[in-house]
């Protein structure tokens, strides 16, 4: 054997050596992912029937491979070899897609000609709602892991382009029309002694991008998506189309650049539009008290660790509602916690502080406006879009309900009726008053009769 | 378990490799590695191994009976073990298909039943194949011992992806080889250049693949032309880069344990006809079609019509063998109809064009062949097909054509030289050179490769999810 392969087989077997003897450091591998938000893949229970089927060896594999020690390390040095790929300074990250065409908006509302059907894969919760009106202030404050996160979403498309990202639009007129439908059978439901207002929020890209820019990329066009939903519902339904607004406001931070989120001065405009629906007067944003928080990295960065982001992250504002900043939720196992509309993240993980706004993704949560004594309320159905918008409510209303409606598991009429509501807001992002999986939830949400 | 996995490198290849050159003697050395590639087998499904151990004792039993007996009985036995493997093979590969067709033709019968493929069943249905027409035609003697001959089918290192080892190839090595320190050298170079093709490259060129090829025919309708053709190519670097890796790993981990299989690509993007094509790619089973279907049928010795019936037969057979499904035969007539015309114009002809069209047509051919290959929907196929030519009223090109080529450029130029022999030239110039500062470089890059590639592997496997061999289930 030459010298030089008795060298190079040392240094090779040595290094797989270390290798393999840090991935057998049992007490090494990581259980969670902070940067991902996800639980990695568990040690699998053994069963005769997955041996015999392959099905246990896989889940080892994915295991193995998912809870490596350097697993971290690796993730980035991969991601800094990835960049090496080309100029990466634009990428798309996604398949190239395409929406479907948006008509024109119909004048009268078709039915739906598909069956409502089950949802699936995301986790509910236990029906709730039995929370007493009036509660306490938050005694309690949970670890500094942020406040308990239900569920996670699935990042569509993004365009990302150095330090900001951007959410693509691809209309799906089956999903839309569905949502519609939705919308227009809860007004059906419930009568017309109860509002109905739907505020489809807009993705980042249909706001902040050019016109041409949009074209090029093939993204289906917002405002017409928006449009084309609105002229679905029953004219008593207020369907608000707040692309305008967004768009005319594009040169502030609406968006932020490494989360898929609006900022609460998006939100902030869309509230403005929803009072001059309601014909009441908006608050201005200087009647609150503003609370910063630095240093926010959100799912963009997750999903790309980009270099660019970390050096530039983003600042959440929150505006704190002078009424009152109390609220409690219910989790999924219909535990309530006492907690704080707007509440303090300075010390969460730097992925956490968009978990500021009315206590995140919560199943169910109520907040009530001492200040407020008419007994008037509103129940909000949102996604996590519209836990920046729901502040800015409770200075209109003396009871204030919101159900993610990923995760509430009664319905909504039923709740209505219950509490007495008079307003139902409907406050999700375009992908979910389009996408066919979130539409069939919200479809449970509102059952024939 | 697929080689570039984690666990695979980290803990099964690591622990075997150990293992192999610790035991005391060839015996011992097969019976380790019997265990761990029934191990490997039994990973993916333990019910799967029972199909193998059928398969393998069928054989054996066969083979031991063919050098007994003389005359018509042997062919008989012959027929009769071969009509089993093909027929197992059948029935977990083809069965659903024939039925789904035969439904579709008489509405009988109402529902196909679903038919979980075995892994590997094809690579050594015919490695056994081989073996026993190889004992009839007497070119190699039955193996008695029913372990040794499981031991070659089940080898892990080439079982459920290829090459398609024949038996002759390594009957001497299951009994008597040498590990030597510049063999485990020149396996350990091998093995590591097949994952790094595979974990990085052909991943990556995966992704660029995937960008334009998604969704069903409704949405590859609406597909910019110059997207196809980036995705068309990105497919077929992708699918070589995939698919020869293996075999590098495989022919790797050979020469670790003393095994010399034969080479399986040989540059086959390189080529300039089609016939240069096909002896280049999955040699081992383009060779096992000329040895064991083309010749017994003639070949080109029974005069030209036969020989393209032969051929006919062979590229039928191919494109079967490939998969259950039209798209799989689609694609072996169409090298048919490529290589028909092309036997028929005289060698002198073909030269006598210049090499750079007689290069960008096969590069055309080679594109076009995968994207066959690659959609098993008639529907989507005819989409995209008739999207590259322009035919679906949609741009030439648009800003996500753009973007997707921009951020991928040096890896498809990398990818694209991976496919060709610079590197090895480029390797062979340095060790040779007379300049003393190559001969430097030559012996750094000889010695760090194997764990600079090994590392840089496992840093992108990490995590990954998306890590499937498109050749895992053939």
């Amino acid at each position: 054997m030459k010298k030089t392969d008795r060298i190079k087989n040392i240094v090779f077997f040595t290094v797989l050596g270390a290798l393999a003897i840090i991935g057998a450091i049992w007490p090494l591998r990581p259980h969670v992912s902070e940067v991902e938000k996800r639980e990695l893949t568990p040690f699998p229970h053994f069963t005769l029937s997955g041996i015999m089927d392959g099905s246990f060896t896989m889940e080892l594999d994915k295991w193995y491979a998912d809870t490596y020690p350097l697993r971290d390390i690796f993730i980035r040095g991969a991601n800094r070899l990835k960049s090496l790929y080309g100029n990466r300074s634009v990428t798309i990250i996604g398949n190239d897609n395409h929406g479907d065409d948006i008509p024109d908006a119909p004048s009268v509302p078709p039915e739906p000609s598909y069956p409502a059907t089950e949802p699936s894969g995301t986790s509910a919760a236990e029906p709730t709602g039995t929370l007493p009106p009036d509660t306490d202030p938050p005694t309690t404050v949970p670890p500094d892991t942020g406040v308990p996160v239900t569920g996670g979403e699935v990042l569509g498309s993004i365009y990302v382009s150095g330090d900001s990202a951007y959410s693509l639009f691809y209309f799906n007129r089956s999903g839309a029309d569905r949502y519609a439908a939705a919308i227009n059978r809860a007004h059906k439901v419930m009568g017309d002694e109860v509002n109905i207002y739907s505020v489809a929020i807009p993705l980042s890209s249909g706001i902040l991008f050019d016109k041409s820019l949009q074209e090029d990329i093939g993204l289906s066009d917002e405002r017409a998506a928006i449009e084309y939903i609105n002229g679905l519902m029953d004219p008593a339904v207020h369907a608000l189309n707040i692309y305008d607004v967004l768009r005319a406001h594009n040169d502030e931070y609406l968006y932020f650049r490494t989360d898929h989120h609006w900022t609460a001065l998006g939100a902030y405009y869309a509230y403005t539009e929803l009072c001059r629906e309601k014909g009441v007067a908006p608050h201005t944003l200087d009647q609150f008290e503003e609370k910063t928080f630095t240093g926010f990295l959100g799912s963009y960065y997750s999903k790309t660790l980009s270099e660019d982001m970390k050096e530039n992250p983003d600042t959440v504002k929150a505006y704190v509602p002078m009424g009152t900043n109390l609220m409690v939720y219910a989790d999924k196992n219909c535990n309530e916690t006492k907690w704080d509309i707007i509440h303090n993240v300075e010390g969460y993980k730097t992925g956490a502080k968009y978990y500021c706004f009315s206590g995140s993704d919560q199943p169910y949560s109520y907040a009530h406006n001492p200040q407020i004594t008419d007994g008037s309320s509103c129940v909000v159905i949102k996604d996590s879009f519209g836990n920046a918008f729901i502040p800015f409510l409770i200075d209109h209303y003396e009871h204030i309900y919101w159900i993610d409606f990923r995760y509430y598991n009664g319905t909504l009429p039923a709740l209505v009726r219950d509490k007495n509501i008079n307003d139902v807001i409907f406050c999700l992002n375009l992908d979910n008053t389009t996408a066919t999986g979130a539409v069939g939830l919200v479809d449970r949400l509102i059952p024939e009769s | 378990m697929v080689f570039s996995s984690m666990s695979f490198v980290l803990v099964f290849f690591a622990v075997t490799i150990l293992g192999h050159s610790l035991m005391p003697s060839v015996r011992a050395k097969n019976i380790f590695l019997l265990i761990a590639s029934l191990i490997f087998y039994s990973w993916a499904s333990l019910a799967f191994t029972a199909i193998l151990l059928f398969d393998v004792f069928v054989c054996w039993f066969i083979a031991l009976l063919l050098e007994v007996y003389k005359g018509k009985v042997r062919r008989r036995l012959l027929t009769v073990c071969v009509a089993l493997l093909l027929s197992v093979l059948g029935v977990f590969k083809y069965l659903s298909f024939l039925l789904e067709n035969l439904r579709l033709l008489t509405g009988i019968p109402k529902v196909v039943p679903d038919i979980v493929l075995p892994l590997g069943i094809s690579f050594y249905t015919f490695q056994l194949i081989s073996y026993a027409v190889d004992v009839y035609r007497g070119k190699v003697r039955a193996q008695r011992r029913f372990w040794v001959l499981l031991l070659y089918a089940s080898l892990f290192h080439q079982c459920v992806a290829g090459p398609i080892v024949r038996y002759g190839d390594i009957a001497r090595e299951l009994h008597d080889r040498r590990v030597t320190g510049s063999g485990i050298s020149r396996g350990i170079s091998r093995f590591t250049v097949g994952l790094a093709k595979k974990s990085i490259l052909a991943n990556s060129c995966a992704v660029v693949a995937d960008a334009f090829f998604t969704g069903g025919a409704s949405a590859l309708a609406l597909k910019p032309v110059a997207g196809l053709w980036l995705s068309a190519f990105a497919y077929a670097l992708q699918i070589y880069l995939d698919f020869s890796a293996y075999s590098d790993m495989a022919i790797g981990m050979g020469l670790m344990c003393g095994f010399h299989y034969r080479e399986n690509f040989n540059y086959p993007y390189v080529s300039l006809s089609v016939t240069e094509f096909w002896r280049n790619w999955h040699i081992s089973l383009s060779s096992f079609f000329r040895d064991y279907v083309y010749i017994p049928l003639g070949g080109n010795r029974r005069g030209k019509a036969r020989q393209i019936l032969n051929l006919f037969v062979v590229w039928f057979l191919t494109g079967l063998w490939h998969g259950a499904s039209w798209n799989y035969i689609i694609w072996g007539m169409f090298f048919f109809l490529l290589l028909v015309p092309e036997k028929a114009v005289p060698d002198r002809v073909l030269r006598a064009v210049p090499g750079v069209f007689r290069y960008a047509a096969m590069l055309l051919i080679i594109c076009l062949s995968w994207v066959i290959f690659r959609f098993e929907d008639l529907h989507s196929l005819l989409t995209v097909l008739a999207g590259m030519l322009g035919l679906n009223g949609n741009a030439l090109y648009s800003a996500v054509t753009g973007i997707t080529l921009k951020s991928n450029w040096a890896l498809l130029l990398v990818s694209a030289v991976a496919c060709t022999p610079f590197w090895h030239n480029l390797r062979l110039w340095l060790r040779d050179s007379r300049n003393s500062a190559a001969r430097v470089i030559y012996r750094a890059y000889d010695v760090l490769h194997p764990a600079i590639l090994l590392v840089l592997s496992v840093m992108v496997l990490t995590g990954n999810t998306y890590n499937p061999f498109i050749y895992w289930t053939f």
